[in-house]
């Protein structure tokens, strides 16, 4: 499109003229003698034409070639020049050696703009190529390279001398050969003007109109190039900038130690780009203050530079989180004048942020104003990004190795605290790990002793070892130290300035810091770790350390609780045991005394105490008496011999007293009286009652402990249970000796019962024309009631049956007596009177006790079929006659043995065929059923009746059966005793 | 059984009994007579009166605080005896033994 116009510039017109007529001169003299006038006239016209038609074609032919040429030659140069490097330079040159195809470039030069700076990068003058780049501030005085650079338009001077009044501008420079024509072009790409391309010459007018359309055309070109050059230039400017920062991201990213990293991302930085001074800083807290970690001005150390957020460029990138930029330094309010920025004109400030994390400031100084364009800017964040990337992995990989130190020191920890079995051992290695691993000097293991209830220290490392008192430790109370105390409470880590209580004791002075770290295991403190001097500098470190320090103190907690449980099962187990040996022994013995003999003994040895004594309560006589003991003194067992102290007093031992103190309180500690202070050779005992079937049966008195210390839960479990086997013990020989006596008096009975039972007829007699049955039932083992029968002279049988007033031994004893004398008086006696008569004297007389008996006794002659009898106060028989007639067998009389002199009526009565007579004694006629019914003499008349027409042993049964049936589940209450004799 | 004591005079004690008077039951009965006689009361008048069961048990109580005031100079008077106890007290010969009023003013009167 640019062609065109300038093609319409250029005339060749009057140089094609000029040389056309001089060729047709030429071919029109060599033909003129050959030919006539005429014919040459017309010739001449046709020739004249055809001429004129050829000159014509010859002429647009020519036009055409020419333009074909140029056109040609311009393309030629175009190409060249789009097809040339894209480096600004050579491009230049290159521009050049076209342009001197066209016109006369000896002296010739193209620059270009950089702001107020015009950089010529090719220079001929009068053919000499000159060292470029060469720039020039053109920002005062532009001269016609400003007038074009600003109008945008070509310049043709044809002659400085003619023209100097109306040029649009003065020329820049004057020298001693000043050029006589001149040409000027902008080049230009888009709105822009980039640079000039300029040809000047001492000759005027050597630069036409045609030239300027021409070298138009090419300057065009020119510029598209060059602005590619550029932007080409520029780009790879970046991407060399940007593999500088890759280089340094990547030089960088294998150091893991941030400080060593922080120094080498400076010192690249500062080699690689040469601002001025680089610096980083790191944020530490919550933003709020950017702390210097590293910079290339080496007096700058680590830490010695503290900015808040806000001041300052680095503040302000703190606390705005971008990039803070001041090309003019010293002009900007924001600047801060310290150590870094002494030769400062501009500086920029680029917040580290990884992760919306505000790592840290990279700050980059520069001597040079606006030396921080948008394309340094772009290239220092992007190295910004890389750091921060750098820095954060740096800082991960710091936290891991933390952390992992951390592991491995727990895994350590964990490892050492497995192996030792006793509080001891494991206590020492506590110490030693926390230390070691923690990092302090001195370290103290304080365990808890929840029986005494205080704390003691068990192992000490770095501090030299505590004065130990008489149970071989150094112990603290609670209320002795505060931090202590505390730390029991709120189970919290603690750090406080108070000393230990030790301190005093070994005489330290200076104030100290001690970290008070407690093991807690299962919601209780079982220990407190105290460490001295701990370091509270480093917070970050700090951190960690306190974070291993409580692993150490769970771990330690975790084993300490291990060992706890494994002694409490094993002494559980030893109290088991012992417990056992002592049932074993308790089993093994039946002598109550050996049995105590043997607990007493082993009571001291079990549970360490001096003595050891059984008080046995007798509910008889509402005392104490002493059983074995143990331990005491030869005054002691010679004032317990004669022990036997009232139940009042000894009160504290008084059921009401266990009622007070309640059905769980297996012991107190009990303030001796004087005299039992005296046996047991100490103001206090432990008195464990001995309980058993909801009684007292007496009481373990248990002396002082060897160590003078109450005696601890486990100590006590075992005298617990020793008490209760005791007590068992005791227990049991009361059963065996009531059960014993029992049995004795249950195997006299039986005894007496056999005696009895001899004394009382096997057998009926075998009397004639009579049948005899009997039945004696005694309501216990030994009966009052007996029958007898005597074989008396002349064929008389005496027939006696009594019944002694009582129950029971002293009855049967009575019985035993009575019949003896009656069996005696009867023999030579046929007055049943005169018998019982002469029975009540010897009774009487024989007996004092209150005793007495009743006796019916008859004679009974079969021959005679008479019947003659007496009664000493017994109920009188039953006479049942064989047609049912019913008479009692009353007689006058008093019971035997109540007064010495008494009269005994004597009755005589005749016996048929059939007729039976029933003696008996209360015991059937007052057999009573649940009602208090008595079975009465008209029940027993009746039943006798009924059955008198059976046999004497069938009457018996009728009877027996008839009171079992009235009696029901009614327990016998007297004795029993029946004889019916039937006369047959 | 019940037993109320009161005195009448001449140091003389009149013990009402009610109940059945058998061996078991007996035994407060003579502890409330040993009292008596213990604090020197060897006169002593039972009323048998609400008494309708006596057995060999209650009967060797009674001789043996009869002995005891006997052995004191004293003596034991029964009085109230309803006819079962008069049956049994003619059966065992006692009514020789004791002396046995109608009523307390009966043997008040005499």
């Amino acid at each position: 499109m640019m062609i065109v116009p300038a093609f319409n510039q250029v005339d060749p017109a009057s140089n094609v003229l000029s040389r056309f007529p001089m060729a047709l001169n030429i071919f029109l003299q060599e033909n003129f003698n050959q030919w006539q006038s005429t014919y040459l006239l017309i010739l001449l016209a046709t020739l004249a034409l055809s001429a004129i038609i050829l000159y014509r074609r010859y002429r647009s032919r020519r036009l055409l070639v020419e333009r074909i040429a140029e056109l040609e030659q311009l393309s030629e140069a175009g190409g060249a020049i789009v097809a040339a490097e894209l480096d600004v330079i050579a491009l230049c040159k290159l521009i050049a050696e076209q342009a001197s195809r066209i016109i006369d470039t000896t002296t010739f030069q193209i620059g270009l703009f950089d702001d107020e700076l015009y950089e010529i990068y090719y220079w001929s003058i009068g053919g000499q190529e000159q060292t470029t780049p060469v720039s020039f501030d053109i920002s005062e005085k532009s001269g016609l390279v400003g007038w074009v650079r600003k109008s945008k338009q070509s310049l043709l001077v044809r002659d400085f001398q003619k023209e100097s009044a109306s040029l649009p501008a003065t020329p820049g420079y004057i020298n001693e050969n000043p050029p006589r024509s001149a040409v000027f072009l902008p080049l230009v790409s888009g709105a822009q003007v980039l640079g000039i391309v300029g040809a000047q010459s001492a000759q005027p007018r050597a630069f036409s109109q045609k030239d300027l359309g021409q070298l138009t055309i090419l300057a065009n070109q020119a510029a598209a190039a060059i602005a590619n050059a550029r932007m080409y230039q520029q780009e790879r400017t970046k991407s060399e900038y940007l593999e500088l920062v890759s280089q340094i991201a990547h030089q960088v990213s294998a150091i893991y130690d941030l400080d060593e990293l922080l120094n080498q991302v400076v010192e690249l930085t500062n080699e690689t780009f040469s601002f001025g001074s680089v610096n980083i800083f790191i944020v530490e807290g919550p933003e709020t203050k950017a702390v210097i970690k590293a910079s290339t001005i080496s007096d700058l150390k680590a830490d010695s530079l503290i900015i808040d957020a806000g001041v300052g460029l680095v503040g302000t990138a703190v606390a705005t989180r971008e990039t803070t930029l001041s090309n003019n330094a010293r002009e900007d309010d924001r600047f801060l004048a310290d150590a870094i920025s002494e030769e400062t004109r501009a500086e920029i400030s680029i917040p580290l942020i990884v992760d919306q994390d505000l790592l840290g400031v990279l700050d980059v100084h520069s001597p040079n104003m606006g030396a921080f364009t948008s394309q340094e800017r772009t290239i220092l964040e992007a190295l910004a990004a890389q750091i921060a990337v750098a820095i954060n992995k740096a800082q991960q990989l710091e936290i891991q190795r933390q952390q992992s130190w951390i592991t491995m020191a727990q895994l350590q920890v964990a490892e050492s605290l497995s192996q030792p079995s006793d509080i001891e051992d494991l206590s020492q290695t506590l110490v030693r790990l926390t230390a070691l691993l923690v990092g302090s000097d001195k370290c103290a293991l304080l365990l808890w002793d929840k029986d005494f209830t205080f704390y003691r220290v068990m192992a000490e490392f770095g501090i030299p070892t505590l004065v130990e008192n008489s149970n071989g430790h150094f112990e603290i109370n609670l209320g002795q130290w505060r931090a202590l105390d505390a730390v029991h409470v709120g189970a919290e880590q603690l750090t406080t300035s108070q000393s230990p209580p030790w301190s005093t004791s070994i005489g330290q002075e200076q104030q100290q810091v001690f970290m008070l770290q407690p093991m807690v295991a299962q919601g209780r403190v079982l220990g407190v770790l105290v460490l001295e001097e701990f370091d509270l500098l480093d917070a970050q470190e700090q951190g960690g350390r306190s974070e291993l320090l409580q692993n150490i103190a769970n771990q330690g907690a975790q084993a300490i609780d291990n060992i706890q449980l494994q002694m409490a099962q094993q002494e559980e187990a030893w109290v088991n045991t012992a417990l056992l040996q002592v049932a074993e022994a308790v089993n093994k013995l039946t002598d109550l005394n050996e049995i105590l003999d043997s607990i007493v003994r082993m009571v001291p040895m079990l549970v360490g105490v001096r003595s050891c004594v059984v008080l046995i309560r007798d509910e008889a006589q509402q005392n104490y008496r002493a059983g074995p003991s143990h331990g005491l003194s030869e005054m002691g067992q010679g004032l317990l011999a004669s022990f036997e102290v009232d139940l009042s007093e000894f009160p504290l031992l008084g059921t009401q007293d266990v009622d007070r103190i309640g059905p769980d309180a297996a012991y107190y500690t009990f303030k001796l009286p004087d005299w039992m202070h005296t046996i047991m050779d100490s103001e206090t005992a432990d008195i464990f009652p001995l309980h058993a079937r909801a009684q007292i049966v007496g009481t373990l008195v248990v002396g002082p402990t060897l160590n003078g210390r109450p005696l601890s839960g486990r100590r006590l479990n075992i005298v617990t249970g020793i008490a209760q086997q005791a007590a068992v013990a005791v227990v049991n020989h009361q059963l065996y000796l009531e059960s014993a006596e029992r049995h004795r008096i249950e195997q006299e009975l039986d005894v007496a019962r056999s005696i009895q039972a001899s004394l009382i007829p096997q057998q009926p007699p075998q009397i004639p024309s009579s049948s005899v049955a009997t039945y004696w039932q005694a309501a216990r083992q030994v009966s009052g009631d007996f029958f007898d029968f005597m074989s008396l002279a002349e064929d008389h049988w005496g027939i006696a049956i009594a019944d002694v007033a009582d129950k029971g031994v002293p009855a049967a004893l009575f019985m035993a007596l009575s019949r003896t004398i009656l069996r005696t008086v009867a023999f030579n006696r046929l007055s049943p009177a005169a018998v019982l008569e002469r029975s009540n004297q010897l009774i009487y007389g024989d007996t004092t006790s209150d005793l007495f008996v009743t006796v019916f006794y008859a004679i009974w002659h079969p021959e005679s079929k008479t019947l003659t009898y007496a009664s000493g106060g017994h109920n009188p028989p039953v006479l049942i006659r064989q047609d049912g007639t019913v008479a009692m067998l009353s007689a006058k009389g008093i019971a035997l043995g109540v007064l010495e002199e008494v009269e005994i009526a004597q009755e005589q009565i005749e016996l048929h065929n059939g007729d039976l007579v029933v003696y008996y004694t209360d015991g059937v006629s007052e057999a009573m059923n649940e009602d208090y019914d008595e079975f009465g003499m008209e029940r027993l008349c009746l039943v006798a009746r009924n059955a008198r027409t059976g046999t004497a042993s069938e009457v018996v049964e009728a009877i027996t059966a008839a009171v079992a049936d009235h009696a029901g589940d009614t327990p016998q209450f007297d004795d029993i005793t029946l004889v019916v004799m039937k006369y047959e | 059984m019940s037993i109320q004591k009161e005195p009448l005079p001449g140091e003389i004690w009149l013990i009402g009994v009610s109940g059945r008077l058998d061996q078991n039951q007996s035994l407060e009965l003579e502890i409330t007579m040993q009292e008596l006689v213990d604090e020197g009361y060897f006169n002593l008048l039972i009323d048998l009166s609400e008494v309708n069961y006596i057995n060999s048990g209650g009967l060797r109580c009674l001789v043996t605080l009869w002995r005891q005031t006997r052995q004191h100079g004293g003596n034991l008077a029964l009085c109230g005896l309803n006819s079962r106890l008069t049956e049994v007290f003619s059966i065992v010969g006692f009514d020789k033994v004791f002396d046995i009023y109608d009523d307390c003013s009966s043997f008040q009167s005499s």
